[in-house]
Order: C-alpha cells, then sequence, then structure tokens
C-alpha cells in the first residue's frame, strides 16, 4: 500500500515536471528581472533606466541594455554571452511594456520631478514581487482626478486609441470568472464604466436586441472561446435549460421570438406535433398537470399559445367556465377588467367571482 | 417587408462614405450556411463624426432557403451627442439600452442622460419598443427614467423605473433598484432588484459578490425570478400568479498554473416547486503565454423539474418520460474544446459536445461537434466550419458554414 502510494507521488512529480513546460510554470526558462533584490542592494532605478529622466510620450521603450548591466561591478563578467533580458526578465512583461508604450499617453520626464525621482510612488509592486511593476489605473489615479473625463468617456486623455488598445484593463474592471453570467447584475449599476470601452448602443445590441443576425458563438465559430449564449448543442437542450431557470429567457425574448421559431419548426399551436404527455389536463386538481407547469412557466406557455392562441385557454377558464378559476389565493392586479388580459375572461357583465 | 433595412444599410455606406475623412469603424461579414438562413450580411459601423458627435450602425441582410423571401433588419441605427464637458449626453434612434435593474429595452426613441452637482445623474428615455422586422405595430411605447448616485469612487446605485404600453394597453409597468461598488481592493458586489408595480411582486432580483484571492476567484450569486411577472402584463398568463424559480450558489476560479485555470460552479435552482442542483466543473489550457491556443474540457449536470409530477395516493409518479420529452428532467454532459494557431494566419479549432438527457425517449445521447479552420491577415478574416449534430427534432445533421469578414478603419 506504501509503495503504490509512493508510486502514485513518484508518477505526479514526474507528470508535473514533464507538464511545468505547457503549464507554464517555466522551470529553465526566463525568469522574472529581480528588481526587488536590486532595490535591496541601494542600486537607483535611473543607474539602470537612464533614459526614464528624458522619457517623453513618444519616446522609445526606456529598457536598458547588456552594455548597462555589464558596467557595473557586479556583472562586469556575464556568465553567458547571450542578452541578459533572454533569460533574466519576463518576455510578457516586456511585451505589455511595448504595449503600453504604443498605446498609453505618458511622460516619465513630467513625472519624475514631482516625485523627487522615487520611482516607488507609481511602481509600487518593486517592493512586493517582480512579477507585475506597470503601474494600475487605480494607482494614476491617486493623483489624477478624471471625473470630467470619466463623465465624458474621454478615455483618450490618457489612452490613444482604446478601441485599437483591445486590451481589458487590470485594475478597475477585468471580465474574469463566468462574466457572461455576472454581466447583467454588473451592468446594472456601472454601465457607464461599460460605456468607457463598448459603445453600448450597437455592443449590447449583438446580443440583446430583438433580431440578432448570429449571435457570437455562430458568427465566430472558429473561436469555441467566444463569450456567447446558447453555445455548442443548445438547441438541443433549450427546452430544458428553459424549465430549469424560468423567467431566464425573458431576459431577452418576447414569447413572439419562441413562436417563430416553434412555427417554423412546425411545433406551435395549430401544428399535428403535439408536445404534451398525454392527461396533460386533468380533471381534478390532483390529476391536472398543465396548471402547475403553466404556473411555473408562463412564458413556455406563452410561447405558443400567447396572442391568439389564448382563446384556447379562455374557452374552459372564463368567468362561469368549467376551468375555474386560474387565479391564485390573494390575487390583485391594477389592470382594469375591460383592458386586457382580464377582458378575455371577464366578458362584459361578468362579475369578479 | 418594409424598405426601411435596405434605406438603413444605404446610410451605413452613405457615412462610411462620408467619413473618407474622418475617424470611422466600418466591419462587413458575409456568412453562409448550408442550413437556414443560408447567406447573411451583417454590417457594423461606427464613428466620431466630431468632438460631440458620433454614429453607430449595425444592419444585417438575410435570405433564407426561399431566396425571393429575403429578411433583413436593422438592429442599431443612432446618432449620440455629449456635451463638450461631459455633463449630459443623448442618444436617438433605435439602440440598445440598458439603464439600471430594467432589462435591457431595444427601442426606437431617445434617452437623455444629465450628470447633476452631489454625484447625481439623471437619465430618461422614451420611444417605440422595436419590432421584430419592422413589422407593422400599433399604439405601443414605453417611457422611463433613472435616477442613479455615485457614492465615492467605490460603487453606485439608483432607481428606475419603466412603464411600457402594448396596443394602448399597460403592459410592464417596473420599478428597478440597483447597486454596486467596490467592498475593498479585493472585493466587489453588484445587485439589482426589479418590481412588477401592476401587481406589486418581484420580478427579478440578482445579488453577485466577487472575492479575488491571488490565484483564486470566488463568486457567490444568487437569483430570483418571477417569470409571470416578466411577461407582459396583457399576457393571458400574466395572470397566473407567482411561482418564482430561484438559482444560488458559488463560482470559483483557481489559476493552478500560470496557464492553466481550473472552474467549479456549483448551484442550487428551485422551480416549480422542486429542488435540483446545477454542478459545473471545467480545465482550461492555454497553451501559450498570449492564449493564442487553447484546450478546454467541461462536465456539467443540470437538473430540471419533471413538469409532469402527478400525485398519486401519496406517491410521485413521473409521467413525463412517457413519450412527451418535454417534461422528463435534466441532463448530464461533457464538452471539449481547442484551438490552436498553425501559423501567423491559420487557425484550427474544434467543439465537442455530448449530452446525455435524463428523459431518452427523445434519444440517448444528443452529440454535437464543430470543426473550424480560421485565417486572418490585415483587415480580412474568414472561416470555414462543418458542423455535425444528432437532435430530439434530428438523427443526424451535418451544416457547412462559411464567414469573410473585412474591417475598415479610415483615419
Amino acid at each position: 500500500m506504501r509503495m503504490s502510494r509512493r508510486a502514485i507521488a513518484i508518477a505526479l512529480a514526474l507528470g508535473l515536471a514533464a507538464c511545468a513546460g505547457v503549464l507554464g510554470l517555466r522551470s529553465g526558462g526566463p525568469t522574472s528581472f529581480p528588481h526587488r533584490a536590486h532595490v535591496l542592494k541601494g542600486i537607483a532605478c535611473t543607474t539602470c533606466h537612464k533614459t526614464v529622466a528624458t522619457s517623453g510620450d513618444d519616446d522609445a521603450l526606456h529598457l536598458p541594455d547588456d552594455a548597462t548591466c555589464t558596467s557595473s561591478a557586479c556583472h562586469a563578467k556575464p556568465h553567458d554571452p547571450k542578452p541578459c533580458l533572454g533569460c533574466h526578465a519576463d518576455p510578457m512583461a516586456i511585451a505589455g511594456a511595448a504595449e503600453a508604450r504604443v498605446h498609453l499617453k505618458f511622460s516619465h520626464v513630467r513625472h519624475l520631478p514631482k516625485f523627487s525621482g522615487n520611482c516607488m510612488r507609481c511602481h509600487v509592486g518593486v517592493a512586493d514581487s517582480d512579477v507585475q511593476l506597470r503601474p494600475t489605473m487605480q494607482t494614476c489615479f491617486g493623483c489624477h482626478d478624471h471625473e470630467a473625463h470619466q463623465n465624458a468617456r474621454q478615455c483618450d486623455a490618457c489612452h490613444k486609441d482604446l478601441a485599437d488598445e483591445g486590451t481589458l484593463p487590470q485594475s478597475h474592471l477585468t471580465h474574469d470568472g463566468d462574466w457572461l453570467h455576472e454581466h447583467g447584475a454588473r451592468a446594472g449599476a456601472a454601465a457607464e464604466a461599460c460605456a468607457s470601452c463598448h459603445q453600448q448602443e450597437s455592443f449590447c445590441a449583438q446580443c440583446h436586441g430583438v433580431t440578432v443576425a448570429a449571435l457570437p458563438a455562430r458568427l465566430h465559430m472558429d473561436d469555441p472561446f467566444t463569450a456567447s449564449v446558447h453555445r455548442a448543442g443548445f438547441r438541443s437542450r433549450h427546452a430544458i435549460e428553459a424549465r430549469a431557470e424560468p423567467g431566464a429567457c425573458a431576459t431577452c425574448h418576447t414569447p413572439t421570438t419562441c413562436e417563430s421559431c416553434h412555427s417554423r419548426e412546425g411545433v406551435a399551436a395549430g401544428s399535428n406535433h403535439n408536445p404534451h404527455p398525454p392527461g396533460w389536463i386533468g380533471l381534478t386538481r390532483a390529476t391536472d398537470q398543465h396548471g402547475r407547469a403553466a404556473r411555473s412557466d408562463p412564458a413556455s406557455c406563452a410561447a405558443c399559445h400567447g396572442g391568439a392562441g389564448e382563446t384556447l385557454c379562455v374557452r374552459c377558464h372564463q368567468v362561469g367556465g368549467i376551468g375555474g378559476n386560474p387565479h391564485p389565493p390573494g390575487w390583485s392586479s391594477r389592470q382594469p377588467l375591460g383592458a386586457l388580459p382580464c377582458r378575455r375572461c371577464h366578458v362584459l357583465g361578468s362579475t369578479v367571482p | 417587408m418594409s424598405r426601411a433595412p435596405h434605406i438603413a444599410a444605404l446610410l451605413v455606406l452613405a457615412a462610411a462614405a462620408r467619413a473618407e475623412a474622418e475617424p470611422l469603424r466600418l466591419r462587413a461579414d458575409a456568412f453562409a450556411s448550408s442550413a437556414s438562413p443560408v447567406g447573411l450580411v451583417d454590417v457594423t459601423a461606427g464613428g466620431e463624426i466630431n468632438d460631440w458627435l458620433r454614429a453607430d450602425a449595425v444592419v444585417w441582410l438575410g435570405a433564407g432557403a426561399a431566396i425571393d423571401d429575403p429578411d433583413a433588419d436593422v438592429l442599431v441605427i443612432a446618432a449620440h451627442a455629449r456635451s463638450p464637458k461631459g455633463h449630459g449626453e443623448a442618444t436617438l434612434g433605435r439602440f440598445v439600452l440598458n439603464v439600471g435593474a430594467l432589462r435591457p429595452l431595444h427601442l426606437d426613441g431617445l434617452d437623455a442622460r444629465v450628470h447633476l452637482p452631489y454625484r447625481l445623474t439623471a437619465e430618461a428615455f422614451a420611444g417605440a419598443p422595436v419590432v421584430q422586422g419592422l413589422d407593422s405595430r400599433s399604439w405601443d411605447w414605453l417611457a422611463g427614467g433613472r435616477i442613479g448616485r455615485r457614492l465615492g469612487d467605490w460603487g453606485s446605485a439608483g432607481v428606475a423605473f419603466l412603464e411600457e404600453r402594448d396596443h394602448g394597453e399597460l403592459s410592464t409597468q417596473e420599478l428597478g433598484l440597483d447597486a454596486g461598488g467596490a467592498i475593498d481592493r479585493k472585493s466587489d458586489a453588484s445587485a439589482r432588484l426589479a418590481i412588477d408595480l401592476i401587481s406589486s411582486a418581484v420580478a427579478l432580483a440578482e445579488v453577485s459578490a466577487v472575492r479575488r484571492m491571488g490565484d483564486v476567484r470566488v463568486e457567490l450569486y444568487a437569483t430570483h425570478r418571477s417569470p409571470s411577472h416578466l411577461i407582459p402584463a396583457t399576457s393571458l398568463f400574466s395572470v397566473l400568479g407567482d411561482s418564482p424559480a430561484q438559482h444560488g450558489g458559488g463560482r470559483a476560479r483557481w489559476r493552478i498554473a500560470p496557464r492553466l485555470d481550473l472552474d467549479l460552479d456549483a448551484g442550487l435552482r428551485r422551480a416549480g416547486g422542486e429542488t435540483g442542483i446545477d454542478i459545473t466543473g471545467k480545465a482550461t489550457l492555454r497553451l501559450d503565454d498570449k492564449g493564442r491556443g487553447m484546450l478546454s474540457i467541461e462536465l456539467r449536470r443540470e437538473d430540471a423539474p419533471v413538469c409532469g409530477q402527478t400525485v398519486t395516493t401519496g406517491a410521485i409518479a413521473r409521467s413525463g418520460s412517457d413519450g412527451s420529452g418535454i417534461c422528463g428532467g435534466g441532463w448530464t454532459g461533457a464538452r471539449g474544446a481547442a484551438r490552436v494557431p498553425i501559423d501567423a494566419h491559420f487557425t484550427a479549432s474544434t467543439e465537442l459536445e455530448l449530452v446525455r438527457p435524463d428523459d431518452q425517449t427523445r434519444g440517448n445521447w444528443w452529440p454535437w461537434a464543430i470543426a473550424a479552420l480560421g485565417w486572418r491577415a490585415g483587415n480580412w478574416d474568414a472561416a470555414l466550419a462543418t458542423e455535425a449534430s444528432a437532435s430530439p427534432e434530428y438523427s443526424h445533421r451535418v451544416d457547412v458554414i462559411a464567414r469573410l469578414g473585412r474591417r475598415w478603419e479610415l483615419p
């Protein structure tokens, strides 16, 4: 038993080691630049990042070259002829800095004098780790009040072209987790934040329009990771999913949406295909199925029996009819009896039972 | 069919021509499928005409199997203006509007928003609800508004109101309350509540709270929906009373390795007087640091009420699995997806799903698969895919889908 446990542990360790590269564990690959170690040695940032002090809006990145590293006493004899940053820097961090240089308006030369050359005022991550040193938007907002810009959604005070930048802000709002399910509640109180990046009038319409040409999952069928509702074989599952979460369909669809599709597929009212089980309309409360189903998910019933189809229900449920009163105890409504849908059952002259 | 879609398409093209010297983004996708719709063109355009005025349009034109019966619609054609200092803004035309706790509205009309002192925001809108395919409409309209207030730099809250008339009769009267914000640097929460004022009941309530702890992100959520209050009050099915459905649970994402995420979603559903579970486990592996290549596998179990239950002498007999096919419980399934870059221009992808319904009168398994090849070069992109499935409606079905897209960005 002990042997087999040991064998499993060894197998797991070997498997993990074999997959380390695939999993991004980076054993043997480039590592983050040890900024923290350099800071603890008392080396000033501008010793390596020499061009920071003169770096303006459109200047190149100010990453140190090999000559900068080897000019110091510490690294005078490099252990490898390869470029230093090839191994001692996270390529993603360099790529991120390059992206920021392209897409953001930022001038080090204007910021440095205000903080007496103290880079850590913004690059707070140096003290904690070596992974993410680029300041977050929250850090910027610590000094810059961009309320007017945010109100006007004028992101171009800092972002050269937000649509072209196409990256999600890392500091104030990221679409992580199951964003598709979360976004409704989030957007309710933060529609203006959404509008910072998305032209809401058209972006929301791609899914929430009364008609849509094709949902993102269909239009971008070559990317199975596109965020979209109704993925994969939803067409087969939709009846179950609608029943599992009654009312969810009504978030986007009106009952007529269902009706038009069901008519096309020949499963609407009046078709030869009856989707209801035998005994659907029971004669007693104990055997009745349709009333209970209708209460659970009225939108499903309305999908076929809405509009003119409601006359089917009214035949039995009108005042004095054999179907009885469909209202639950304590039912009340502000609709006058002469309005729809009341007048369908409460015909002129009838009284409320 | 109305001429409006064609007019809108011309307007889009006119806007493109007008905007040669102005910032404008235009995207057109041609989509063809061996299944209906056979052909589809989707055009999206938007751009800033000047510092304070922007225009957007989304138009699609499709043709089904009957080529003489084309279909088309204008999703969006709107002009959006804002005051130079951002004190106010307005949108006119056809657009989708998201206002506080109200569900998204698709309307032809006007929306105006103004920022007031004390961090208050007032918004008002009015118009006619969009009708599918620009069919003729009778006297229906909607109007409403929202008052919101920002709470420091960490959140906001608001109250919204909507009244909608269908053929002149009251169909929706809803009050919405919303709130959201960052509790601290690692936690945020949001909530919305919609109350049906016609029959005084909660139509929709939703709460979500998120906590981030290093590589782990946890969300707790709860939803309460009352379907009879979500459909128009003019529908006969709105008089059946309050039979709410609830769904609550938690989701967790653990970045177990820099390129590997594990997701777990476990929830409890209550609908139609029955309780069921909803559980999903998913693993996503990025094949490179930028995530161009990805693999994922997902297992899911979802319960649904057995709507055909009948009570007989104290025992519950499930009558849903007698051939009806619509009442037989939930489903269990697995899904796998892969996206693998072949070179700088080509990407191969596939997605597979296998579902086993509890009620097997309409088939024991519902498989679905798609294999696609995507291509991107400059402003062009294209994709070709084959989709195959077996479903309750079809013993087997194979479709071929193709897309060709082009993006224009004018200075």
